[in-house]
């Protein structure tokens, strides 16, 4: 069984802490992206598990064996890099071969291996061509034939996707998916897109400066969020978030964004309502949740002044400027009107958040919906 | 109207203009030299007399005569030496100095190592000299401290080349090394990597990965350092003037000493012309063997 245990995982460079106190208990067989901007570390990390980056601090288990001071080549681990990393001199049979061959194994079992593996991603009539006459595709392929070929007890992908296009990027994605589903082996996967995040893992470890920000499932994530950072790094485009105060008129209690706009306190709210009064807030909306009015409970109309339109085909999004803050909501093509006009919009109170704007905590919602 | 031909006319003259220069260098140096050293080559003259026509009786000499031989054999077997010696030494320097963690010191070697090759060819030939003396040289000195006792480094025929091939791969390793730095710097580190996470380690790691890859160093390094050598004159000369007997004698120091001791300067340059000659097969030959082990990305 080869779970991945991260205990206090740090690294420092020159002082600097780059990886800070990194906890992470990986599951057999679980696909775990590490997701985050440039420079949070997470390829740091993915280092220090292949062995290839010493550890400032921490322990590092694979299959219940610590493993820190153990050599790459015997972690039993397999990397896929985002260049590919093929031995360019060496032909696509080789490629996929070279570390059988370095470990020993009998030269029809690694024949019979690499065949196995070519079939599996479609490699068979390339096995004898050299990597620059593949494409770009191709080569990732072979990287990640290389790494399968192994049937390692981890495998480590490092941004694989990153120097392909747009349209070979999705197609890929779904090639790692079903690899994933076939060989069942634990995968850790760096990126900084969090489309490829969502798409493809089944828990997300959200970084930022060295920190773990939030570990979940991805829509858990997406549905809530524990930071600013959190939600404003998952979904595209980015949360909105606008300053507000929580008031109280009456016996109602309103989030207001300015001294024109006015929303009652959505009801996930109520519990602690009064804590929320005379505090530093922001409010939080996904674009999404912005949209043409519909007819439903829970939701609240507003009008806004369109500043640009972007079609995107299925849906059109709408940039307005609300209580000084530029948002952007999602609306069904028919209903974009032109740039410069008003526009009545719609939100889903329930799935509003309101962020804690001294410690960029999203204060906990409570009956969510 | 704008016409195509005579624009593509300027364009041809003014492309002209552009390589006149080094079209002109070239068949002054370099042509015109090699032409004018094949026509000498059929002809006797000492300079002093009018030349005579000999046709190809320098070439049917220098078959007989087998000091040239000798010369050319000794001459080939110090270039192919230097090139492996180079090449391995270089190789190793440079993946050493590569691997020193702290950049000042890498900086250190980097600098020494290319050190001796600034100096003239002439001022390490005559240290060397001093360093090599069987009586008084510093290397026998600690040979003898060692045991092995004292070798006569530049007095004997069987090990005065192999000296001579020492200083000179000494004094030339500099050029070898940088190239190397450079060859091993365009390795993307990733492909490393992959070869430590692969089991490629030691021995198998520089045979599998870090000779093929810096295949079209090595390839470069030796058609120049072979181009280099095969001209050889100072150091053999310096060291000990070709000998004992022709042992340290080298190609070029028979031409010299043909034709401007003994004022042949027609056989000189028949010599001269069987060197070029020489030196063009085997720049041919590394091309079209080079095919076969040299990989380009």
């Amino acid at each position: 069984m080869a779970n991945v245990r991260l205990v206090g995982l740090t690294k420092k460079f020159d002082g600097n802490t780059v990886v800070d106190n990194v906890d992470v208990d990986i599951e057999h067989g679980e696909f775990i992206v590490l997701v985050g901007p440039s420079g949070c570390g997470k390829s740091t990390t993915l280092r220090m598990i292949a062995g290839l980056e010493d550890m400032t601090e921490g322990k590092i288990m694979i299959s219940d064996r610590t493993v820190n001071l153990i050599q790459p080549k015997d972690r039993d681990v397999a990397m896929v890099f985002q260049n590919y990393a093929l031995y360019p001199h060496m032909n696509v049979y080789k490629n996929i071969s070279i570390s059988l061959s370095m470990r020993g194994v009998d030269k029809t079992e690694i024949d019979k291996r690499v065949k196995e593996t070519a079939a599996i991603l479609g490699l068979e009539n390339l096995l004898y061509r050299l990597p620059k006459q593949l494409s770009g595709g191709q080569r990732q392929r072979v990287a990640m034939g290389r790494a399968i070929v192994r049937q390692p007890a981890v495998f480590l992908f490092d941004e694989p996707l990153s120097n392909l296009d747009a349209k070979l990027r999705v197609q890929m994605r779904t090639e790692i998916k079903k690899i994933h589903q076939r060989v069942s082996t634990t995968i850790i996967y760096v990126t900084h897109d969090q489309t490829e995040a969502m798409t493809l893992a089944d828990r997300i470890v959200v970084m930022n400066e060295g920190k773990i920000e939030q570990i979940g499932a991805p829509q858990d994530i997406y549905d809530h969020p524990k930071t600013k950072f959190v939600a404003s790094f998952i979904g595209s485009p980015s949360m909105n978030f606008v300053g507000c105060e929580v008031v109280k008129k009456g016996h109602s209690y309103f989030i207001k964004l300015d001294e024109n706009v006015m929303i009652p306190l959505p009801k996930q709210y109520h519990a602690e309502k009064d804590a929320l009064l005379d505090r530093d807030l922001e409010f939080g909306f996904r674009p999404e949740h912005v949209t043409e009015p519909r007819s439903s409970v829970d939701r609240h109309k507003f009008n806004v002044t369109v500043d640009v339109l972007e079609p995107l085909g299925n849906d059109t999004m709408v940039y307005f400027t609300l209580a000084g803050r530029s948002c952007c909501a999602r609306v069904s093509p028919e209903y974009a009107a032109e740039a410069g006009r008003g526009i009545e919009l719609d939100l889903d109170f329930a799935k509003v958040h309101l962020l804690d704007g001294v410690t960029n905590r999203i204060v906990p919602a409570y009956n969510n919906a | 109207m704008l016409n195509i031909a005579s624009l593509k006319k300027t364009k041809a003259r003014l492309a002209l203009l552009f390589v006149a220069p080094t079209m002109l260098g070239i068949l002054a140096f370099t042509a015109g030299p090699i032409a004018f050293s094949f026509i000498l080559s059929l002809f006797y003259w000492d300079v002093l007399s009018p030349m005579k026509f000999a046709g190809l009786s320098h070439y049917n000499y220098l078959l007989q005569d087998d000091v040239a031989v000798t010369t050319l054999k000794n001459t080939i077997y110090f270039a192919v030496m230097v090139v492996i010696l180079q090449n391995i030494i270089g190789f190793s320097l440079a993946m050493a100095v590569r691997n020193v963690a702290n950049k000042y010191f890498r900086y250190f070697f980097r600098s020494v190592f290319f050190l001796p090759l600034v100096m003239s060819g002439a001022t390490v030939s005559v240290f060397m000299a001093y360093f090599f003396n069987t009586d008084f040289g510093i290397v026998n000195y600690y040979l003898e401290l060692v045991g092995i006792g004292s070798v006569r480094w530049l007095t004997s025929t069987q090990m005065v080349l192999v000296t001579t091939v020492l200083v000179y791969a000494w004094q030339h390793i500099g050029i070898t090394f940088i190239l190397f730095l450079g060859g091993f710097a365009s390795i993307p580190e990733e492909v490393i990597v992959a070869a430590d996470i692969d089991g490629l380690t030691g021995w198998r790691k520089i045979f599998y990965i870090y000779v093929p890859m810096v295949s079209p160093t090595i390839f470069f390094s030796s058609v120049i350092g072979f181009i280099h050598a095969v001209q050889v004159f100072d150091h053999p000369y310096i060291l000990t003037r070709g000998g004992p007997g022709d042992a340290n004698r080298t190609a070029v120091m028979y031409i010299y000493e043909k034709a401007f001791q003994d004022l042949e300067f027609g056989y000189g340059s028949t010599l001269a012309i069987i060197l070029f000659l020489i030196i063009l097969i085997a720049t041919i030959l590394q091309f079209y063997v080079q095919k076969k082990w040299v990989f380009y990305e």
